[in-house]
This record gives structure tokens, sequence and C-alpha cells, in this order.
């Protein structure tokens, strides 16, 4: 483990404005905030738009950082609260744009029907996912798919861990009759 | 000679308006009797804009010399004049224009920051208009934005004393009164915090009170030395180091002599290099120690030189 | 997969399950574009100009956009009433939806479990009751030491006092208008007959709450809002306990509170305008500073 800087660490050092610090900043979360926002706003050109004003709100508001708190835990507060903000501003389409990008994501060893297949998969879990309510949306995809504890979601969103184990459980139950719904069979 | 006449007619005729430049505190002879002691005694000081330290042993009366300032109590004589706005008879005006940390204070534990922070604009008489953004500016200056949805109930001390912070700005004040800001902050912060108030003191009078000079030594302007209910010192701290000149000594003690001595002498420090004890000693005369030397005195030694200068007297 | 075993552990789910395992796989579909190389360098050049902008700024004075104290002072001038209300704001959000909701919700129950005239009965004894705990709650700052901070601010101790009274008896007026209003429902004579009824009942409340409230603050001049607030919850225990006791009652005519309530309504009035009238500028500090 040596040699692997922390978070902390680097904040501090974006504190006094070092860039190559912000690289690895970058390095590490850009990727990460970037997916997270996706699924948050469904829509590819946004969440580009988005992660770039919340890596600027970082960069801006870097010096008022407590090294007390994880930088993790900052980092997707700020995150959170810009696409809340994003959310409630904007006209949020309800359809699912961002199709086109598809081709990004091709497994190029897969055959054309399974391709296919994949595809309808990914629109069918979106589909479900964005039926369920923006709070239960948002803590299965910082739990699932940014991986981040339940004490860590509980202090982004604010939230008792309790609670956030509530919608948890009620967002996977909700997917799961959801998608019984859609397509029969599971399991 | 007509311009001449034109200005001074036109000075006399323009209200009185606060001109920054005039930044001005004046205490005339405050003394302040409690039931069973003096505080203060006859306490007179002018200060311009800059940043001004108040320190002093335990007790010394640093806290309610603070709370007569801001009009907290009254002093049982003696006037407190801000660019000649009168405490006593115009404390409206007064207050308008300081900010104030005591040194323990407390907040509504349900509150959060920001609503702590708006109370106090409200408090304060800033128009509802512009309170929102006062409380949004004095957050970013303290360093509070994040976590600003978090109640009061889970800060810890030091986030706590940066909202007393904050809140002390929240007027713009000309005045700046504040009571061991730096009390429960981490060094970082610390840092921050002095270059802060030194910015601050640049457009108007920053009076704080502090145990620890050496940080802010190199920053302030003037200090004052409270002492046994007068002031000791006040000036530049480079002449109040002047005084100590001459009455600051090193000596070397092996553990018997040291043993002997030390109840009679008074010391600012004591290292220890293997059994033997290298200490400063304060006096105004030259100790009876073989091969002890005058040094040039610390900001410790000379607190300690002004502290104990009465005693002996 | 251990991530999976770990989310079903926390919905308390077997790890077994197969419907959720297959819920997790499903989930496990919605894989998404990775930020293009492009993109990631052009967000670097902006958050690189971002920086040198922090540090540009940070060497300046902070700045402070300068404020209309003239405006400041209209606002507070401790002559007028206006200023009195424009303070009253501020110190209802002293009183929290908690306190508020709880208490408020004991008189109703109080009024709705009793009837005719126990309910009239809870009500005269429960409101002084419900202003002393509204008033010491109004009052938290002495409790929780914010009072200093508060005393440095332009408005006079009487101003800060007179809107804290307001606020009291306002939110105390009102609750025990609504409850007198729940006891009128069910006795509609009250309503039907004289009016005379109606302010009788009315005052018959309003007439030891005000009058405990003004013990209370006059005893606060000196020993401070707890016991200002403590004395008179005693004295209204020994006016309940002196009334139901004929031996109590030859000693003090403790029914001359039920039988002459503007007198006490007076009185109490009185005591308020004197804490307002000698409140001292000047929080007891004999300790050294």
């Amino acid at each position: 483990m040596v040699g692997i800087i922390s978070d902390e660490e680097l904040a501090r050092q974006l504190q006094q404005g070092n860039e190559i610090a912000l690289e690895t900043i970058i390095a590490r979360y850009h990727s990460k905030i970037f997916s997270y926002i996706y699924r948050m706003n469904k829509n590819y050109h946004s969440a580009n738009d988005v992660t770039q004003e919340v890596f600027i709100k970082v960069c801006r508001n870097i010096k008022g950082y407590n090294a007390e708190y994880l930088f993790k835990t900052w980092l997707y507060t700020i995150a959170s609260n810009t696409c809340k903000d994003y959310l409630k501003s904007a006209y949020v389409q309800k359809t699912i744009p961002g199709f086109a990008v598809a081709d990004n994501i091709r497994d190029y060893e897969d055959t054309p029907e399974e391709f296919l297949q994949k595809q309808d998969e990914r629109e069918a879990i979106i589909e479900v996912l964005n039926q369920l309510g923006d709070i239960h949306r948002e803590v299965i995809v910082l739990r699932f798919y940014e991986d981040l504890k339940l004490e860590e979601i509980a202090l982004i969103l604010n939230i008792p861990v309790g609670t956030v184990k509530s919608r948890l459980s009620y967002g996977l139950h909700t997917l799961k009759r959801l998608l019984k719904e859609r397509g029969g069979e599971l399991g | 000679m007509q311009c001449i006449y034109v200005t001074c007619v036109m000075k006399l005729i323009t209200p009185k308006m606060d001109r920054r430049e005039k930044n001005m505190l004046v205490l005339d002879s405050i003394t302040k009797r409690f039931k069973k002691n003096t505080a203060l005694n006859m306490i007179s000081l002018s200060l311009p804009k800059g940043l001004h330290l108040l320190t002093g042993p335990n007790g010394a009366g640093k806290t309610t010399l603070l709370r007569i300032i801001a009009g907290i109590i009254a002093p049982t004589t003696g006037q407190v004049s801000l660019n000649g706005i009168s405490l006593f008879s115009d404390s409206v005006r007064f207050k308008a224009r300081i900010g104030y940390l005591p040194q323990k204070f407390g907040v509504y534990p349900e509150m959060t920051a920001q609503k702590f922070l708006r109370y106090f604009a409200d408090l304060k008489g800033i128009p509802a208009s512009v309170a929102a953004q006062k409380v949004e500016e004095v957050m970013d200056i303290a360093k509070i934005t994040s976590f600003h949805n978090k109640t009061l109930r889970d800060w810890t001390k030091g986030m706590r004393q940066k909202v007393g912070i904050a809140q002390g700005l929240l007027n713009d004040p000309e005045l700046l009164l504040m009571d061991e800001p730096l009390s429960g902050l981490d060094p970082q912060e610390r840092y921050y915090f002095c270059n802060l108030f030194s910015q601050l003191s640049s457009e108007r009078i920053v009076l704080l009170s502090t145990h620890i000079i050496e940080e802010l030594a190199a920053l302030a302007d003037s200090i004052m030395l409270l002492d046994k209910n007068k002031l000791q010192f006040k000036g530049p701290i480079p002449r109040m180091m002047d005084t100590a000149r001459g009455g600051v000594w090193l000596a070397t003690l092996s553990e018997g002599e040291w043993n002997n001595k030390k109840t009679e002498l008074i010391v600012s420090s004591l290292r220890d290099n293997n059994g033997l004890y290298e200490v400063r000693i304060i006096s105004a005369v030259r100790p009876e120690i073989t091969g002890v030397c005058s040094v040039e005195p610390t900001l410790e030694d000379t607190y300690i030189y002004l502290v104990s200068k009465d005693d002996s007297e | 997969m251990d991530k999976y075993q770990e989310i079903l552990g926390e919905i308390d789910k077997d790890e077994n399950d197969k419907e959720m395992v297959a819920v997790l796989n499903k989930l496990s579909n919605y894989t998404v574009p990775e930020p293009t190389v492009a993109m990631t360098s052009s967000l670097l050049n902006n958050l690189k100009t971002v920086l040198r902008e922090n540090d540009t700024s940070s060497n300046e004075a902070p700045f402070i956009k300068p404020i209309d104290r003239v405006a400041i002072q209209k606002t507070v001038d401790a002559g007028s009433l206006l200023s009195i209300f424009r303070l009253v704001k501020p110190q209802m959000n002293i009183l929290t939806w908690r306190f508020i909701v709880t208490t408020s919700l004991i008189i109703f129950a109080g009024i709705f479990l009793t009837s005719g005239d126990t309910s009239l009965i809870f009500l005269t004894n429960g409101a002084p009751i419900l202003g002393l705990l509204t008033l010491f709650y109004e009052h938290r700052a002495q409790l929780y030491g914010t009072n200093e901070m508060e005393a440095s601010c332009p408005y006079t101790p009487a101003q800060l006092a007179g809107a804290r009274i307001i606020v009291t008896l306002g939110y105390t007026v009102i609750v025990c208008l609504i409850a007198t209003g729940m006891i009128a429902l069910s006795f509609s004579d009250i309503l039907i007959n004289e009016k005379i009824l109606l302010w009788n009942t009315i005052l018959a409340w309003l007439a030891p709450m005000v009058f405990f409230l003004g013990i209370s603050l006059a005893v606060s001049l000196r020993l401070g809002i707890g016991y200002g607030c403590g004395s008179a919850f005693l004295i209204w225990v020994m006016q309940i306990v002196f009334e139901q006791n004929d031996f109590g009652n030859r000693f003090i005519q403790a029914g001359l509170l039920r039988e002459m309530p503007m007198v006490f309504l007076v009185i109490g009035l009185l005591l308020i305008a004197m804490h307002i009238r000698y409140l001292r500028n000047e929080i007891d500090y004999s300790q050294n500073g």
C-alpha cells in the first residue's frame, strides 16, 4: 500500500492549488461521478454538463472542505445536491434518450443476437429504475453502482442509516415486482 | 479664498457621516467594580484601524473589558465611543457597528447554521432583502458552506466556533471584538483565521483577546497587557519587548543548584540538558548565579517580565 | 458475489434468494459509457482555470459587501412599536415545530378526554402551565448561553423581552382560544346564549395565565428565567392545593382567582410592564473575566 496517497491528502494539496493533485482526483473520480450522474439524470449530454458543474463547485469550495470528513462523502454530497438542483430546474425528459451512444458500450465479442438481448435487458432495467421514485433510485445507484457504504450514503443524503436501509429494501423489492410484471419470471 | 469658505460651509452643513478613515475606538477611564472585587481600574485607550491583541493572565479582566465595549455590561464609571458615537447615549447606532464573539457561547441546537445566522442577521437589524445574501457571504468567509444542512447539535466545537466568527461578521462591523476566537480550531484553521483577521483589520478595528500571542504577534499592530486591573502595557509589540530588555538572563544550573534556587527565581523556561538545567530567568537585577548572562528577550520572556513586575514592587 | 451477499444481508434477505439475486443481476446490465478522453482533458483545463482564480482571490482581503447602517438603525429604532414587531418574526423561530405540536396536542387531548365543566377546569388550570412552558422555551438563550451574543445586538433587552412576551402570549392565547372553541362546540348553549358567557370562559383562563406569566417575569428580573418560571409554577401548585383544601382556604382565599379574574389579569399585566420597564441592560457577570 506504500505510495497510494489518500483522498484527504490530495484534497489538502488541492487547497494549496496543486494541479497534480487535481489531475489525480479527476483520474480517480471523473468516471465515477459521471456514471452516477448519468444514472440519475438519464441523459448523456446533460450528465457531462452536470459533472463539470460538480467538479467546478469542488474546486471553488475546496478551501471550505474540512479534512475531518471523508473527501468521497463530501464529493458525492455536492454531486447529489447538484443533481437535485438540475432535475428541479431543467425540463427532464421522461423518455430515455442517450441510446445513440449505445455503441460505446458494445462488447465486440457479442454476437448480434447477444448484443440485441443485452440492449433489451438494459432497456428493461432502465425503464423500471425510472419508475422508481427519485429517493429510492438514488439509494440504489449509490449502493449498487457507486459501491458506497450505508453509513456513507447516510451522510451524503443527510438521513439516518435506518432510512437508507429501508429505502434500499423498498427500492429493490419494487424493482423485483416491476420486473416480474414486465417480463414474467425471475431467478 | 472662496474655495476655503465653501469647503468650510460644506463641512458644517454635511451631516456627520462615518468615514472609514476616522475609525477609532476610545475608552475613557473605564472602571468596573463587582460586589466582591474590582475587575478594571481606570482603563483608557484609543485604537485606530488595525489588529489589536488583548492579553493577560486568567482573571485579569479581559473578558469583562470586552463585554463592556460590546455593551453587554455597564462599567461603574467611564465612557466608550466608536467614531464619536457614544455607547451609552447612542447604543443602537453603536451596536449596529460592532460584531462580538464571546469566549463561551451557546447555540440553538435544532437550528442549522444557516437558520442560526439568519436569526442573528434579523437580531442585528439587517434588512430582510439582504439578510440571506449576508448569511451566505459570512458562511463563505468562515468556510462553513459545506454541511450547512446539519443541525448545530451535531457540529464539533471547532465548527461552532467558526459559526460564531461568521455571526460577528454579519453586519460588516467597524469594530470586531473577539474573545479567544481561535480556541477549538485545528492548526490549519488557526492559520487561516489569523490571516483572515489580519486582512479584515485593514478596513476596521479588530480587537481580540488571546492567550497565545505568538500566533498573532507577526500580524498585530498593537498589544495590550491587562494585569491586576490595569493596562500594564499598550503599544506595538517590538516596543513591548524593549521594556524587558536587560531583564532576561540565561544560566546553566546543576540539579542541586536548581533545587536550591528555584523558589526564589522567576523563570520563563526550563530545559533539561543531560542533568544540567538551562534556565531563562526574569529579573530586573543580575541574579547571583555564576556564569549567568544577559540575553535578548523573547515574547514569552516579555510577557512574564511585565506580569511579574508588580509582584516584586 | 460478495457484493451481492452484502446487499442481500442489508435488506434482510437470504443470500440464496434467487429472485433478488436475479434483480441484482439485471441491475448490473445497466452499463454506462465512460467519459471520453477528450471530455476528461477539457474538464481538467476548465478546472485548472478555476483553481488559478481561487489563488488570486485568496490574497485579497475578503470582500464583505458594505451594509446600509441607516436602514439597520431605522429597523431597530428603539422608540417605535414597529421595531418590536419586526423582532417578533425571528423570535417565533425559537418555538420549534416539535414544541408547538407537543404542547398544543396535550391541551387538545386534555379537552378531548374531559367533558363539560371538567374541560373548563382543565383549561383554566392548564393555561398558566402552557404559558410558563412557552415563556421558558422562548428564553432558551439563557439556558444555552446564547444570550451574550444576543445582548451585543442593537435591539435593547426591553425590545427583545417585549417581542418574546408577544410570542408567548400570542401562542398560548391562540391555543387556548381553539380549546375554548372545542369546549364551546360541545356546549352549544354557550354560543347560543349570552356572549358574556363566552367572554367569561376566556377570562377564566386568560387571567391566571397572564397573572402567572407576570409573576414569572417579575421574579426573573432578579433571578433569571429558570427561577422565575419555577417560582411561578410553585405558586400555581400551592394555589391548586389550597383551593382543594378547606384548611388552606382559610389561610389564603385561593378561590379569589376564580372569583375576581379581572383583578388578577390587571396585576399580571402590571407585572409584565414592570418587567419590561426595569429590565437591566446587563446580564449579571460577577465573576472575573
